[in-house]
């Protein structure tokens, strides 16, 4: 905000109080307004859910002696970024109304066909735009199912993943195939491998930095162009959107091949950080994703949601398994910790949201 | 008006008796001191305007409502109806304007629900429900398969549903609240003739209905309504369809408007023509024009289509058939988008549903229609966006405490004004309303006049449908009525009375 705007909206309020108009509720939530600093940044939207990253971050720090540590930290955002570059996309789709169930078999195929491309002495670079296609290709399928054809996201994206995961499997015979030095032929091989394994001055992960760079063109896309203001309409109202002369359709169509794109991203990107690929690769994930969005404060019934609080519930989830694992804790428990803290997450976001509406 | 046509005190013969009930709902008072009876074994109509009380009254009978003051004397004691249930037990039972079945579930199930027979182990029996169902259709003289899903009846189909799920309950009071709203000549008159079968087994039946002509046909006796007040109660052979439509009129000043229509003369050129305009079983064969600086009233009752043409129009719905013509320039509407690029702007009638976003703030609810102005290469300019919401928070004095407060907590009138304002940001040149102040108190209902003056004066055209008269005589230059999906009348302002008005909405 601008000094020029905090001016005007701070005389707004005086015209509002000098209003006789006003009822009761007005002036109650006036005088609270006025309680100052603090309560503004309760008002936050993702404050619950950074109060919860802060704790975790906290209680980690303070219960093990590994956790609070420069290379540590780095290896959370390393470890976090596929699920991040996807939590992106999802975000808006959610947003958006809808839900998408294929981004796990979506990373798994990209990743397998990028890999069989270039295995197939094809140019890496190639292989890559052609990888980035299919995950473009498939979210727009998504899409256009869903607007077109009028089958619900949950079902249309439930079938995706089928599909999605039976071509990952019969293009790959269902067998591992290494990205190397032996494998591929193309020079570029060593630029390839550095996107997943390198690190930027010899210090920042490279997947890390695509997960950050990923974010803020998600969150420039989410807050300040027109296409993101739409798809908070949309998901809000899609009868409304319509009558407003919204395209809908195109409207969510766009934000499921965003999220095909992002998938397809992540998929090369872990082909490169291991420099191998299965066609199972990335089963589950599809939950993960949903998770770490649900955590930062997007409902599920469209609308709502911020591209910062599903970082900050990507970041969650990231900590956690961080954390219990240096706590020395059995990987099954972290399952269970990780399911509590959705249940959780949203309950405290509806407790919240009761209170202030 | 008096009350002449009921004697005092409570008859034998009465099953119900209404005594000074009286319902006040925030701003209105819905129902003012209405006493009347309702004879046993008889068909009882209860006419007024939209919004007379009649749905209130039967409300309170079928125990969704309590009254705040008067009581309910059933068979000839006071009587509580403090829910549903209770009116169910004291055999009372409504079939609803909009149908309360579950589509999926079949007729017999649909009868039976909430009430199973269960053999051992819990499981239905179904045999001997069917059975009971064809009881009860035999004695309707209607055939119809207990077994089918209701989803595949029609309308008439699912009603005679409701009415035997009725007899099987034994009610002995059936009130039917606009039963024929949505059937076909034919139908009507089987429901009729079921309708006399239920009276000659006893039943007594309350009739509500906007027709007035049927209700000449169906009931003994007709009481009115009108704004809450009774009016009184006659016999259907001693009274006139001219008495009873005067008396739903009434003859009262339209104080609450404050002011008559100011007689303005719009300029001749024609800014839209809508030519033989049809779409399905929703309108067929409208032609009109609207002229520039024309503010255009759309009367009709509820189902007489003009929603439905409005959404057409605007390209919310394909037309069948027909022409939509803007400035001289035939235009193929395919959605809004289209509508909205040839300066057309559309207030839906169901704000919540089909207006507002709610999970939004107040710019952001103004801003969504003119991207254009707000945006450059899809990136949005949020100066300008904050600029836009200000001047029509100002310009229309929505009442906010700053224009990121979510839209919904405003009140409706304020939440009206911010559609208006997002309708008024696209620049348009015809701008469709429908049912502009549903739901709004009096106080903002003036101010919204005024802005609609306004824009009148600033050049812009306004088709303005309602179902509230008083607010089409006071604002529309020129009045269209609708019944049954055709256009039936065209008054200018200086020739329409109320009285003219209703007696085409109405008949039929």
């Amino acid at each position: 905000m601008s000094e020029k705007e905090k001016q005007y909206s701070e005389k707004s309020d005086i015209t509002a109080h000098n209003n006789e108009g006003r009822n009761v509720q007005d002036i109650a939530e006036g005088k609270r307004k006025s309680a100052g600093f603090i309560s503004g940044v309760f008002k936050i939207r993702e404050i619950g859910v950074l109060l919860a990253l802060i704790l975790l971050f906290t209680t980690f720090s303070v219960s093990s002696p590994f956790f609070f540590g420069l290379e540590n930290l780095l290896n959370v955002l390393r470890q976090v970024s596929l699920l991040g570059i996807i939590s992106m996309g999802m975000t808006m789709v959610i947003v958006s109304g809808e839900i998408d169930l294929s981004v796990g078999a979506v990373y798994g195929f990209a990743s397998t066909i990028a890999g069989i491309l270039m295995t197939n002495s094809i140019s890496i670079w190639l292989s890559i735009i052609l990888a980035l296609a299919c995950g473009i290709a498939f979210g727009a399928m998504n899409g256009l199912l869903v607007t077109y054809a009028r089958i619900p996201a949950l079902i249309v994206t439930l079938g995706m993943m089928n599909v999605a995961r039976g071509a990952s499997l019969i293009i790959s015979k269902a067998q591992v195939i290494s990205t190397n030095y032996r494998t591929v032929s193309d020079a570029s091989i060593d630029a390839f491998l550095f996107l997943g394994q390198g690190k930027l001055f010899g210090v920042i992960p490279m997947m890390s930095v695509f997960l950050i760079v990923i974010a803020i063109a998600s969150y420039i896309l989410f807050n300040t162009t027109i296409l993101g203001y739409h798809m908070r309409g949309v998901g809000g109202n899609a009868a409304a959107a319509r009558a407003s002369g919204i395209n809908v359709k195109i409207i969510k169509i766009s934000a499921f091949s965003i999220t095909g794109l992002l998938c397809a991203i992540a998929g090369v990107l872990n082909l490169s950080f291991l420099a191998n690929v299965q066609g199972t690769i990335g089963q589950g994930l599809e939950l993960d994703v949903i998770a770490a969005v649900i955590i930062g404060g997007t409902t599920l019934i469209g609308g709502e949601g911020t591209i910062l609080g599903t970082i900050i519930g990507v970041l969650i989830i990231g900590v956690l398994r961080n954390g219990l694992i240096l706590l020395g804790v059995s990987p099954f428990w972290q399952i269970l910790v990780i399911g509590v803290v959705i249940i959780g997450a949203v309950g405290i976001d509806m407790w919240t949201k009761k209170r202030t509406v | 008006m008096s009350v002449t046509n009921i004697k005092g005190g409570v008859h034998l013969d009465d099953l119900i008796t209404f005594e000074h009930i009286t319902k006040r709902f925030p701003g209105v008072i819905a129902l003012d001191d209405v006493s009347f009876s309702i004879k046993k074994g008889e068909i009882h109509a209860l006419v007024g305007e939209n919004g007379a009380g009649k749905s209130t009254l039967m409300n309170i009978l079928g125990g969704e409502i309590q009254p705040d003051e008067g009581s309910v004397i059933l068979r000839g004691k006071a009587t509580q109806i403090p829910n549903p249930y209770a009116a169910r037990r004291n055999g009372i039972s409504i079939v609803y304007q909009e149908l309360k079945l579950c589509p999926n579930l079949s007729v017999v199930e649909n009868i039976f629900l909430g009430r199973e027979r269960e053999g051992s182990g819990g499981r239905l029996k179904i045999k001997k429900m069917s059975e009971q169902c064809h009881e009860v259709f035999a004695s309707l003289g209607m055939t119809l398969n207990p077994r089918t899903p209701v989803r595949n009846l029609s309308i008439a189909e699912q009603q005679l549903v409701e009415i035997s799920k009725a007899i099987s309950l034994e009610s002995d009071v059936l009130i039917m609240d606009e039963p024929n709203s949505a059937l076909t000549l034919t139908e009507t008159e089987k429901l009729f003739i079921n309708l006399i079968r239920l009276k000659e087994k006893g039943v007594t039946i309350i009739f509500i209905s906007h027709r007035i002509e049927e209700v000449f046909k169906i009931s003994d006796r007709i009481s009115v309504l009108r704004d809450g007040k009774y009016l009184g109660t006659f016999h259907t052979n001693e009274t006139s369809f001219d008495h009873i439509v005067t008396l739903i009129a009434g003859k009262k000043l339209l104080t609450e408007l404050a002011q008559t229509h100011e007689s303005k003369t719009h300029s001749n050129r024609v800014v839209l023509e809508v030519r033989d305009l049809s779409r399905g079983e929703f309108f067929k064969h409208i032609t009109f024009q609207l002229y520039e600086k024309e503010i255009l009233g759309i009367y009709g009752l509820q189902g007489a289509g003009r929603t439905e043409l409005l959404e057409t129009i605007f390209g919310l719905a394909r037309a069948d058939s027909g022409e939509i013509i803007v400035l001289g320039q035939k235009i193929n509407m395919r959605s809004p988008a289209d509508a909205i690029r040839h300066g057309f702007a559309m207030v839906t009638e169901d704000r919540r549903g089909t207006g507002l976003f709610v999970n939004m703030d107040v710019k952001d609810n103004i801003g969504i229609s003119s991207t254009n102005v707000i945006s450059k290469l899809w990136f949005m300019k949020r100066k300008k966006l904050l600029t836009l919401a200000r001047q029509f928070v100002k310009m229309i004095e929505i009442k906010v405490r700053s224009i990121t407060q979510l839209v919904r907590n405003l009140s409706g009138g304020n939440q009206q004004k911010v559609i208006i304002s997002r309708w008024l940001a696209t620049k348009p040149k015809i701008f469709l309303m429908d049912e502009l102040t549903r739901g709004i108190d009096v106080g903002s209902k003036a101010e919204i006049y005024r802005i609609l003056r306004r824009l009148r004066e600033d050049g812009l055209s306004i088709i303005l449908v309602s179902s509230e008269l008083p607010e089409v005589l006071a604002e529309c230059d020129r009045i269209l009525i609708m019944r049954n999906g055709m256009l039936v009348a065209d008054f200018l302002n200086e020739q329409a009375t109320k009285e003219k008005v209703l007696r085409f909405a109405l008949k039929g």
